[in-house]
């Protein structure tokens, strides 16, 4: 394991470095890459039969964040002077959807403005 | 000032509140909306769906995409795969390119490698139906690897393409169609605690394909979250689903700005396809 591998590793809880000792004992020729990829999906799968189906959430924090994502790199390569004027806002919702502070589409929309 | 019109979509409402918040001049806001117009009205969001016949590509369009009654009916050997274009909401327009898979016959196969090559370029999301229950999908691999994964290497689309594993809630009765136990329970819509185990078991054995095949985990393959494991007859985890066309490329983001909340998963009871 590389210095940067074994500071990937460290960063994981104890579940997780048991799931990839034991994904290296199961795939001795997977390298590191493949085996924190293989920790990622084992906890996916777990995350993916204890939910429930139905409609998707509207208000969904992951998805917020990767459409205002979307949105400011949207205008970041159309319309880059009017982007460096806003750049900062954007950053701020970003940080307060990663924070929880912002739940909803409508609270971005009234709250932080 | 900002037009009414202008405002109707979530993306033009979060323009429009950040630029004026940012002190943007009225000149500005009005280049910025009509750029954005041109963005999400003059070009549709266009989606390739590819898959072999009974993977569950109309369900999925159905669930995902919301194409209320939509029926995935390729005739056998098409030769020609036409633009359906579907008017969503206020001007935003899907276009959808319905595929077929490739299925190892030498002749079609080639034509069909051939419509790829033409087609998934010009599309902002490349869906790639698998079905969870298929005993081997070594098949699929195969074809991602050589066949979609190279187009979209060499046209720099890697990004846009999701490979989707629908019908996870058919993976017990794949295992014993008998068990009442390995069947989806309806009423809650939930797997089972017996079927839990079991998709977790197939959705493990899939990760390890996946993996040794270096379709995810390597520099050449995916992204871990453009695989997404679903069930688009039950609504089952499209969330996931969701977020990787939100990630899609340079517009996926486009698909849950516009209308995307407001249509997915709401009209899987038609179980059409």
């Amino acid at each position: 394991m590389t210095g940067v591998e074994q500071a990937e590793f460290d960063k994981l809880n104890s579940e997780q470095k048991e799931e990839y000792r034991y994904q290296q004992r199961k795939h001795p020729n997977w390298d590191h890459k493949k085996l924190m990829v293989k920790v990622g999906f084992s906890e996916k799968v777990d995350e993916i039969v204890d939910k429930n189906g139905g409609d998707v959430d509207p208000n969904d924090r992951d998805v917020m964040e990767e459409l205002v994502k979307g949105v400011g790199n949207w205008l970041k390569r159309t319309l880059p002077r009017i982007w460096n004027g806003v750049k900062e806002l954007f950053s701020n919702i970003l940080t307060s959807i990663v924070n929880g502070v912002i739940n909803f589409f409508d609270e971005i929309l009234s709250q932080i403005f | 000032m900002v037009e009414k019109k202008d405002a109707r979509f979530l993306v033009n409402q979060i323009l429009d509140k950040v630029l004026e918040k940012g002190k943007i001049s009225d000149d500005d806001k009005k280049v910025v909306n009509q750029k954005i117009e041109e963005e999400i009205i003059e070009r549709p969001f266009r989606v390739a769906v590819i898959g072999q016949s009974g993977v569950g590509k109309s369900t999925t369009l159905n669930s995902i995409f919301g194409l209320t009654n939509y029926t995935s009916n390729l005739a056998e050997g098409t030769s020609e795969i036409i633009e359906k274009v579907f008017p969503m909401r206020d001007g935003f327009n899907l276009s959808l390119y319905d595929m077929p898979g490739l299925n190892n016959d030498v002749d079609k196969d080639a034509k069909y490698e051939e419509m790829y090559k033409q087609i998934l370029p010009g599309c902002d999301v490349v869906v790639y139906v698998v079905n969870s229950h298929s005993r081997d999908f070594g098949e699929d691999c195969r074809i991602l690897k050589e066949v979609v994964l190279p187009i979209c290497n060499k046209n720099e689309i890697k990004d846009n393409l999701i490979l989707a594993f629908n019908k996870i809630d058919t993976i017990g009765e794949n295992i014993d169609p008998n068990d009442p136990e390995l069947k989806w329970n309806i009423v809650e819509n939930i797997p089972t605690e017996k079927l839990k185990k079991a998709i977790k078991t197939k959705l493990d054995d899939i990760t390890d394909k996946l993996l040794d095949e270096d379709l995810i985990g390597s520099d050449e393959g995916l992204k871990p979250h453009q695989v997404v494991f679903y069930s688009a007859v039950f609504n089952y985890n499209l969330k996931d689903f969701l977020l990787a066309i939100t990630k899609a490329g340079k517009r996926g983001w486009i698909w849950p700005a516009t209308v995307g909340f407001e249509r997915i998963g709401k009209w899987s009871d038609a179980k059409i396809g």
